[in-house]
């Protein structure tokens, strides 16, 4: 055969198959595998700029969000939403509400605050205190029996909530009545009693301090 | 018309009675590097070196101009199968040739395919021209040649067959287009061994050929002229035998010098179209070029240029001892083509990949720097947060803890406020209970989770009205009132429970008939109620 093909041929031959080899090793074995690292990585990196530039705009969007967060938030903590129900605060402010209402007399009885659980103050590790209140009014006018109700929902610690209500015209404005006014004297028109549910957030670890909640009368 | 880049450039040898002639035949040239006697001694190393050298190893065309050739025309071969042809043909021919192992068989083109001897042209399996060559010492010195300069053989050809296409294509050259060309063709032309080779045609196949010794030109013109014109008549003769006539038409063409050409056609006698061209003339007039020759009386480069370029041949011949060197070569050659395409195939894609791969490379050092940007940005914004110097995750727990406490809440005041807009100034209620109704549990706890339903509220609305009052009055003003109220509030239901002076069925009734009309009105009903539920969920 090396006669009628030569050696040259034959090392011709050779040659070419080897170069095949080499080219078919060098793309298949190497520059492939290579290339497709390197357009994995280019794919993981531009993943990877996208979410921090996703990550980046949102924390622009939150910084802007937040100072305005900021502002409600420390108004709800100067409003007491973060306070332990200090039983003392709530009367002084129920006094308050009282003379700045008018009514005549505001019966008042908040129960022993009872913990529930919330989910949203769980994760920044806050418990909620819950404490019915009841308030038996006497009023000589009605709008003087909403105001004290307005003032409670909104001026008090912490967050207020009208569960019920109860308001009944006890005497009509007739002559008698008049008079009785006119002299002075302090006429219940307008009796009712109103039922709240007070609520504010308390850090998880002050409660398990052991930290008693009583109820106050009047 | 050669289209230049797939003309085959390959190197001749002309088998001659007295030497070998070498030529090399590119696109636009013949050129004859040498004769070798076949006596020379060292003959083959000589071809070998010219192969080699002096025609750059080309693939060789062995083309046969000897005198001895042995044809058998009208060869007839029994009707066989497809599948069994080749092998009939090859035993016909090996019967017909027993002694020379170089063989080929041509079919031959029956002219009006009219049947033989009562049968079809089909029906007998066509008809063919056998031909065969001797393994004398000429050729076997040759392919011993051929064998040792390692080129690869283009084929084994006879001249006078290679060449009747070619001596039909100048009969329809100078018949010029759209004219029918003669039936008959002599083609006449003296090579550079002296001999005058003439290759007849009819009907564009070949007819006869014969070689025989003439004088050279240049010595005596007319001596030579005298000579040709001789063996142009001895040719007639011959071609009487097969059926030739003057009035078929014939074309005498004659490769020479212009003036020994114009000799010669002044010598023959017989009715026909005679032309003289020197083999550059011939070339053009074939649509070739076969370059600049020493002399072009000689009619050999005309010869060689046709066949010498060639992509298929009219007779392959065919030997043992030349398919033995031709196959393995002609394998090497078709492999070593596989490996180049595949090697080009390879590099494409290689440099495909490799491009693919820097430019994703690159891609990736740009990203790279656009991440460390982004991480920049990142960190920036991030710095900034923490310089804000407060708990962030607690402001957005209280918030959405406040968030649920409203979310909880049963907008009582707005209720309360949209009554007294409802009551107006002439209304006033007696009593005013609200109640919360608690949220109901979720039907199936587990099923697919829908957003808490809202706890609602239930107001329950008392009015009375003064005795004097007409009923039917009192009844629009209630009505009025709900309607105010439905206006007003318009996500809740509102409803009248009890209209004035309408006791219900249920009520018990006693009553005193003879009263006076003050006692009448006190005993009768003055309260209305309403009843207000919402919000709808």
């Amino acid at each position: 055969m090396i006669q009628i093909l030569g050696v040259r041929r034959i090392l011709f031959l050779i040659l070419l198959v080897s170069a095949n080899a080499a080219l078919a090793a060098t793309t298949y074995l190497y520059v492939m595998p290579e290339k497709d690292q390197v357009v994995r990585q280019l794919n993981m990196t531009r993943s990877q700029i996208s979410e921090k530039r996703t990550e980046a705009e949102r924390l622009r969007t939150e910084f802007a969000q937040i100072q305005q967060q900021k502002a409600r938030f420390e108004a709800m903590q100067a409003a007491g939403l973060t306070s332990d129900q200090n039983r003392l605060v709530a009367r002084r402010r129920i006094m308050d509400i009282q003379n700045y209402s008018r009514v005549l007399k505001a019966s008042y009885n908040i129960n022993s605050a009872s913990v529930e659980q919330s989910e949203a103050a769980r994760q920044i590790g806050h418990v909620i205190l819950n404490s019915p209140i009841r308030v038996e009014i006497d009023a000589m006018d009605d709008k003087d029996f909403y105001s004290f109700i307005h003032l409670m929902e909104n001026a008090f610690p912490g967050h207020t909530a009208i569960k019920n209500i109860k308001i009944e015209r006890v005497l009509d404005v007739n002559e008698a009545t008049l008079r009785a006014v006119g002299s002075g004297m302090p006429v219940v028109l307008i009796k009712g009693n109103v039922d709240f549910i007070w609520r504010t957030m308390v850090p998880e670890a002050q409660i398990q301090t052991g930290q008693n909640f009583g109820s106050e009368g009047f | 018309m050669a289209i230049p880049f797939l003309t085959p450039a390959r190197t001749v040898l002309l088998v001659g009675d007295e030497a070998l002639y070498i030529y090399r035949v590119t696109h636009n040239a013949v050129k004859l590097m040498d004769s070798i006697p076949w006596q020379t001694d060292d003959f083959e190393e000589t071809v070998v070196g010219l192969i080699r050298k002096e025609c750059d190893g080309k693939p060789v065309l062995i083309l046969n101009d000897m005198t001895d050739q042995h044809f058998k025309g009208g060869q007839r071969l029994p009707k066989v199968g497809m599948m069994d042809q080749g092998n009939v043909l090859k035993r016909k021919l090996q019967v017909a040739f027993p002694n020379y192992p170089i063989r080929g068989a041509l079919p031959i083109k029956v002219r009006d395919r009219k049947p033989v001897k009562g049968q079809g042209v089909k029906a007998v399996g066509g008809l063919y021209l056998f031909a065969a060559v001797p393994a004398s010492e000429p050729i076997v010195k040759t392919l011993e040649a051929v064998k040792v300069s390692m080129s690869s053989i283009a084929g084994f050809a006879l001249l006078p067959v290679e060449s009747s296409d070619m001596v039909k294509a100048m009969s329809e050259a100078i018949a010029g287009k759209g004219k029918k060309p003669s039936r008959w063709v002599v083609f006449m032309g003296q090579h550079q061994n002296g001999a005058l080779r003439q290759v007849i045609t009819r009907d564009g196949q070949l007819a006869m050929t014969r070689m025989t010794p003439i004088s050279d030109a240049e010595t005596d013109p007319q001596a030579w002229a005298h000579e040709v014109s001789q063996e142009f008549k001895a040719t007639i003769s011959y071609l009487s035998r097969f059926g030739y006539s003057p009035e078929d038409g014939t074309d005498v063409i004659l490769i020479a010098g212009q003036k020994n050409g114009d000799v010669v056609g002044k010598l023959i006698e017989i009715p026909c179209n005679y032309n003289s061209f020197t083999a550059p003339e011939a070339a053009r007039l074939l649509g070739m070029s076969i370059g600049l020759q020493d002399d072009g009386s000689f009619a050999d480069p005309l010869h060689v240029a046709w066949t010498g370029r060639k992509t298929k041949f009219i007779l392959p011949m065919e030997a043992a001892e030349i398919t033995r060197i031709h196959k393995p070569r002609q394998a090497a050659a078709a492999a070593m083509f596989l490996l180049f395409a595949a090697g080009a195939y390879l590099s494409w894609q290689l440099i495909g990949q490799a491009q693919a791969m820097i430019a994703a490379g690159d891609d990736l050092a740009i990203q790279k720097n656009l991440l460390a940007e982004a991480e920049t940005e990142y960190q920036q914004e991030v710095a900034r947060m923490e310089a804000l110097g407060f708990d962030i995750n607690l402001i957005k727990g209280t918030l959405a803890t406040y968030e649920d406490f409203e979310a909880g809440r049963v907008p009582v005041l707005a209720v309360i406020d949209k009554i007294g807009e409802a009551l107006g100034t002439d209304l006033r209620l007696d009593r005013l209970i609200i109640d919360q109704i608690p949220a109901p549990a979720p039907a199936n706890a587990g099923a697919v989770e829908q957003a808490p339903a809202q706890a609602t509220l239930e107001a329950r609305l008392s009015l009375s009205f003064p005795q004097t009052v007409e009923i039917e009055a009192g009844m629009k003003e209630v009505n009025n009132f709900e309607r105010r109220l439905r206006s007003l509030l318009p996500g809740y239901d509102v409803s009248i429970t009890q209209q004035i002076g309408r006791p219900v069925y249920t009520e018990q009734l006693k009553g005193v008939a003879g009263r006076t009309a003050e006692e009448i009105a006190a005993a009768e009903d003055y309260m209305a109620e309403l009843v207000i539920r919402g919000p709808k969920q």
